[in-house]
């Protein structure tokens, strides 16, 4: 019960940090908070939905079939948020900073309502890979289904670190982040390294929405709404524009809701009030974040 | 004696604004040539750091040409102008805070082929300024002002310029500093790269220069040897407070 617990705590935790990754990269080159998020993770899901349809046969019903379908979720998550920076917010990076975000709440809705009117009103099928039911893991039956989108979040964590710390890309985009006109003065292609942080950031929520999808079974229109200002909630909490501050967030975020769930009676009921009393108590102590820098480092 | 050195650098008649108000420069024409050192002075206000950036690319001129090596930079990004061997040292020095002094440097090389000659030049520039070699993993933001700005120049000099414009590197620097950066871009000088200075030391900057340039208001006022301009009358009362 308690490894299981654990488990739930993890999961859920694993993929608000992969949604939180995807703020925390935009905030951190372009300072503003892509509310379209939450539908580019959606829509990453309904891709991977589409293949499934199109393709059931090719891909089987393991988990080379779910590998398959993460990465087509990434895929389709990654262009569509390249295509939002450059049709909804390219134009608007000199303007005052409540026009992109109202431009990222427009490109939301639509997206949102898109998928509502042209796909469908209901919720639909995900395919779960067959065969990880029930894992023995030390004495206790657990649910591996878990344990893979787990493991899969992990990876693509320890893929996105190896990428910022160790590419001549991933240089750049934290060159970028320091200091836009300075990296430009280098040769860096600014726009180019802006597309690239949207890609990795959409890819990323992509993978989160595939992953929940496959967690609960079935994905929805709306199903980007909840985890997606969750998850902006843990990239605050960890401190935004902080890579290791979205994965801490997220994963403490996780483990709150499943205590909360789990250890308070009707908890269930409860689990949000407790992740956003838990947001509130620590932004009145730490406004910029667990991880955070303090405001005002620029030069 | 020899042919002259051609121009390397040419503005011809550059206006430029700032927002869509304040007028910065007026119909600016000046040249730097090649292996030349030539200094731009002038008060606060005058024009020069909106002549650095629109030289390179960051702000695009109203009107006038500006050429390097007979090419029109028109239309170019700093991205592109950077690597056609013309390599700015911006106000505030400007390191990427968070990335280590390495990192910083390794930026510098960012617009050059891949492998070129850019270990070589990473060797040179660490023999230049041994300090950075000691605090090669530190991030940028913990270094001194004066660090910062050998790390600056450092990173500038990384992209291998052929020619290096400074704007006011000796801005808020112990004058101990000040000296070894002069020092610094005095060997650079020797090493055959054309140098663009701006400074509000003017005194510093025509010791420095052999040509110079005065800003006033967005205006070229005085112009010709840097010896000659600090012998000036008008220059000494204006600039160097004599």
């Amino acid at each position: 019960m308690l490894v299981q617990q654990l488990l739930n705590a993890l999961t859920l935790g694993a993929i608000y940090a992969l949604i939180a990754l995807g703020y925390t990269l935009v905030y951190g080159i372009l300072a503003m908070i892509n509310f379209a998020h939450s539908e580019v993770l959606m829509l990453g899901a309904f891709a991977a939905w589409a293949l499934a349809g199109w393709a059931p046969a090719a891909l089987g019903s393991g988990l080379w079939g779910a590998a398959g379908l993460l990465a087509a979720g990434m895929l389709g998550a990654g262009l569509v948020n390249v295509l939002i920076e450059r049709l909804a917010y390219r134009r608007l990076r000199r303007a005052p900073r409540l026009a992109p975000l109202i431009s990222a709440i427009g490109v939301s809705i639509v997206l949102q309502n898109a998928v509502f009117l042209w796909v469908s009103t209901q919720s639909l099928a995900f395919p779960q890979p067959a065969g990880t039911s029930a894992v023995s893991f030390l004495g206790a039956s657990i649910n591996g289904l878990q344990l893979a989108i787990l493991g899969a979040a992990l990876g693509l964590m320890i893929l996105l670190h190896l990428f910022i710390a160790r590419t001549r890309m991933g240089r750049a985009m934290r060159a970028c982040a320091d200091d836009l006109e300075a990296a430009k003065l280098m040769g860096v292609n600014a726009d180019f390294v802006i597309a690239v942080t949207f890609f990795v950031g959409g890819a990323l929520g992509g993978a989160a929405g595939v992953l929940y999808g496959m967690n609960y079974g079935s994905i929805k229109y709306n199903m980007g709404f909840l985890p997606g200002i969750k998850a902006f909630t843990a990239a605050v909490l960890g401190g935004i524009g902080s890579v290791r501050g979205a994965v801490l967030g997220g994963f403490l975020l996780g483990f709150l809701e499943v205590l909360a769930a789990g250890y308070i009676p009707n908890g269930a009921q409860w689990r949000d009030v407790v992740a956003f009393a838990a947001l509130i108590l620590v932004l009145l102590a730490r406004p910029s974040g667990l991880l955070g820098e303090r405001a005002a480092q620029k030069v | 004696m020899s042919a002259p050195p051609a121009a390397m650098l040419e503005l011809e008649g550059v206006s430029a604004a700032y927002g869509r108000k304040i007028r910065a420069l007026k119909g600016v024409s000046l040249e730097a040539r090649e292996g030349e050192a030539v200094a731009l002075i002038g008060n606060n206000g005058a024009g020069k750091t909106t002549l650095m950036k629109v030289v390179s690319g960051l702000l695009a001129p109203e009107a006038g040409r500006v050429r390097f090596r007979g090419r029109d930079l028109a239309g170019l990004a700093p991205d592109r102008v950077v690597g056609l061997g013309l390599c700015l040292v911006p106000e505030g020095r400007r390191v990427f805070p968070r990335l280590s002094v390495l990192e910083n440097l390794q930026m510098g090389a960012y617009a050059r082929p891949r492998g070129a000659d850019a270990a070589r030049d990473l060797d040179r520039v660490l023999a230049m300024f041994p300090i950075l070699g000691r605090r090669r993993s530190q991030p940028g933001g913990t270094l001194s002002g004066g660090e910062q700005q050998m790390l600056a120049l450092g990173r500038a000099l990384m992209a291998a310029p052929q020619l290096l414009m400074l704007d006011e590197p000796s801005l808020g620097l112990a004058p101990v500093v000040v000296d070894q950066i002069f020092e610094t871009l005095e060997l650079i000088k020797r090493g055959g790269v054309s140098i663009l200075l701006v400074e509000q030391n003017a005194r510093r900057a025509l010791k420095f220069a052999s040509r110079a340039y005065v800003l006033e208001t967005g205006t070229i006022v005085a112009q010709g040897e840097a010896r000659a301009l600090l012998d000036d009358p008008a220059v000494r009362q204006a600039y160097l407070g004599l």
